[in-house]
């Protein structure tokens, strides 16, 4: 626990105004785990986690990436390819338009479309993104994930944009892995780095 | 077992401030997570000036969506800024006493070969949701954030907690 015990964490501006310090009191046992990440040092066209472990109630992925030459992250579940299991809804702000725009429900897709308003990674600019992933496991209802996400590249590019997306895998099947890539054959670049954590429930 | 999302530091406003920093950052984490639980203590509610590492210079970026009680949806960007704008309709009440909570997601912030980026959500009653990325063209570790509250300015019983995310 670094800091904690000094008030080195927090500026001594305003410090009189503060009234009260509370140390964090760590759980006595972790929620939220990190089950595995894939940091990249060269260039791939996919990512894949496989043998997902069924003992959590909840996964989140946490997206900072990049690409060769923009394109759009796709979420495959379970290796599964038809594009009758999909659809993906969202709606976004993006830097050339006033207003906040909406998709629709996107379908005909082999994947997920978690990103919804056209952003993507770029070359340069980070694209940031969290997925939850509920109740990944349970095998009685279809799956649903929400994420949040977004890019800003300084006006350079029309990825500018931030946005929330909902997705759905028509399926009731556990998921046991995720397989992301992006469209139009671009890449993920070094640097980009996902990280999937798994949830407890108490 | 070591965790892996764990508080790392928490503050409750005692009197009213027009700043909240962390400074000191390590860079055990690999993302950081910042929650403002706030109270209002005036009648505007001015975009939150945020500076990483004290730089004031034409260094950000960003783009905003927020959905308004009155005004219905809109968005705005700001290029080559001298700060990041959060919670620009809803970070903070215009409604003193109101309350609003903000959540700031920075990912890999300790890396030193490429920029940062956030993502930030935002909510009051009185205001509406909001949602806000943004990127500070730097590829430097972050070892301190500032929230300015403009005109306006954070009332007691606001409370503000750093978290540290660890991946594998």
């Amino acid at each position: 626990m670094p800091i904690i015990g000094s008030l080195a964490g927090a500026s001594s501006r305003g410090l009189g105004g503060l009234r009260t310090f509370i140390p964090p009191i760590p759980p006595s046992s972790p929620v939220f785990d990190s089950i595995s990440t894939s940091f990249l040092t060269s260039s791939t066209p996919d990512i894949y986690f496989n043998s997902i472990p069924s003992t959590y109630q909840h996964l989140q992925f946490r997206i900072n990436g990049f690409s060769d030459n923009f394109g759009s992250i796709f979420m495959r579940i379970n290796g599964d390819t038809d594009v009758n299991m999909y659809s993906s809804t969202g709606y976004w702000g993006q830097w050339n338009q006033a207003n906040a725009q909406v998709s629709g429900i996107l379908t005909g897709r082999p994947a997920i479309l978690p990103g919804v308003g056209s952003f993507q990674f770029g070359t340069t600019y980070p694209y940031v993104m969290i997925i939850d992933v509920l109740d990944y496991k349970n095998t009685n209802k279809k799956k649903n994930i929400r994420s949040f996400h977004g890019a800003s590249t300084n006006g350079t590019h029309y990825n500018d944009g931030v946005g929330v997306s909902g997705g759905n895998y028509n399926s009731t099947t556990a998921i046991n892995s995720v397989h992301f890539y992006l469209d139009g054959g671009n890449v993920f670049r070094a640097n980009t780095r996902i990280a999937l954590y798994g949830i407890k429930e108490s | 077992m070591a965790l892996t999302y764990e508080p790392i530091v928490t503050y409750t406003v005692g009197s009213a401030v027009s700043d909240i920093s962390f400074t000191s950052i390590t860079n055990t984490y690999t993302d950081l997570v910042i929650s403002i639980s706030s109270i209002s203590n005036g009648t505007n509610n001015p975009t939150i000036v945020t500076t990483i590492n004290g730089d004031t210079g034409n260094s950000y970026s960003g783009v905003q969506v927020y959905s308004r009680s009155s005004g219905g949806a809109a968005g705005n960007k700001n290029i080559d800024a001298s700060f990041i704008s959060l919670g620009r309709a809803t970070g903070i009440s215009g409604v003193n006493n109101g309350k609003s909570m903000m959540t700031v997601y920075l990912f890999d912030y300790a890396n030193t070969t490429k920029f940062k980026g956030l993502l930030c959500q935002t909510y009051n009653y009185f205001g509406g949701v909001e949602q806000d990325v943004a990127t500070w063209r730097s590829t430097a570790a972050i070892t301190s954030i500032n929230f300015n509250a403009g005109g306006n300015s954070w009332g007691v019983g606001t409370v503000y907690t750093l978290y540290g995310i660890k991946a594998a």
